[in-house]
């Protein structure tokens, strides 16, 4: 009985696995981060955020947020959400309402079905899907430009 | 804070972030960043051990790791600095909790029925009692 038991006690040898980040795919991305709560920045629903926000961590929108918006990571807006000003990202999830304002996106933005976005967007990747709403221009964007349009928030996060 | 709450009902700002301007919220907070600015919650805020804030803070309860360099914290019920926090500022409060090595420096008033909350940095909230400094 207790041998059993002892087999169980053995620690499993521990693998270092280096997951392969394929920087085209979020779904890769997203899967090789497993990310902890609190690495996550999140703006709830009922919440009213305003002014500069700067980020190297993924960020999930709830609320409303009124500002500037920098993350080197993913952002997700989620249906209920409304957002007002510019978003300098490298992936963007858009589910909710741009009330105006500008996208710039390092890699892929992502429209999702029922949101509605008044503003331009400049990205590198886009992918819309059917009934994403969108008045605006729509620009293709090399990093270098992505990296000049951020210059001011990427100040703000290395202060 | 409540196990029963939902993850994606808790606002964060997250080790690594910095957030200027204000944070109107109807939930729970918590802060691991850089936080400038004015915040207000109608339930909890929890200021972690590496989270920096300066500015303006009105909540229900407060749970204080962290650092605050300057501001006024305004708290409707319980305040609690834990072990190794450091505030400099203004303390209002209906009660205070203080571990060992929690470092104050600034002025700890005891929020009265008559008291009204600070609804801009301008406005001087009265005194009521003050139970002067309290240090280490």
């Amino acid at each position: 009985m207790w041998k059993s038991s002892e087999s169980h006690a053995v620690p499993v040898e521990t693998e270092t696995k280096v997951v392969p980040v394929s920087s085209g795919s979020i779904v890769a991305r997203s899967k090789a981060s497993a990310v902890k709560g609190n690495e996550v920045n999140r703006i709830a629903e009922g919440t009213k955020f305003t002014g500069d926000f700067a980020s190297g961590s993924d960020i999930r929108i709830d609320g409303d947020f009124e500002g500037r918006l920098y993350c080197d990571a993913r952002v997700i807006v989620g249906g209920k959400a409304t957002v007002k000003g510019d978003i300098f990202c490298s992936y963007i999830d858009f589910n909710g309402t741009m009330l105006g304002g500008n996208f710039y996106v390092k890699d892929t933005l992502a429209l999702k079905a029922g949101c509605l976005v008044k503003g331009d967007m400049y990205f590198n990747k886009l992918q819309v899907e059917l009934d994403a709403k969108f008045t605006g221009k729509c620009q293709v964007m090399e990093a270098a430009d992505f990296d000049k349009a951020a210059a001011s928030m990427t100040d703000l996060l290395a202060e | 804070m409540d196990t029963n709450t939902n993850l994606n009902d808790v606002n964060r700002i997250a080790l690594g972030t910095v957030f200027k301007g204000q944070i109107t919220s109807v939930n729970d907070i918590r802060i691991d960043g850089r936080f400038e600015g004015r915040l207000e919650s109608k339930k909890r805020l929890v200021v972690g051990e590496h989270a920096v804030v300066n500015g303006d803070i009105i909540s229900n309860n407060v749970d204080f790791s962290g650092t605050m360099s300057s501001g006024t914290l305004y708290v409707e019920d319980t305040l609690s600095l834990k072990s190794g926090c450091s505030v400099n500022g203004d303390l209002r409060f209906k009660r205070l909790q203080v571990e060992l090595d929690a470092v104050i420096n600034g002025t700890c008033h005891v929020i009265g029925d008559k008291d009204t909350k600070p609804l801009s940095p301008a406005t001087p909230a009265k005194k009521q009692e003050s139970h002067g400094n309290v240090e280490e």
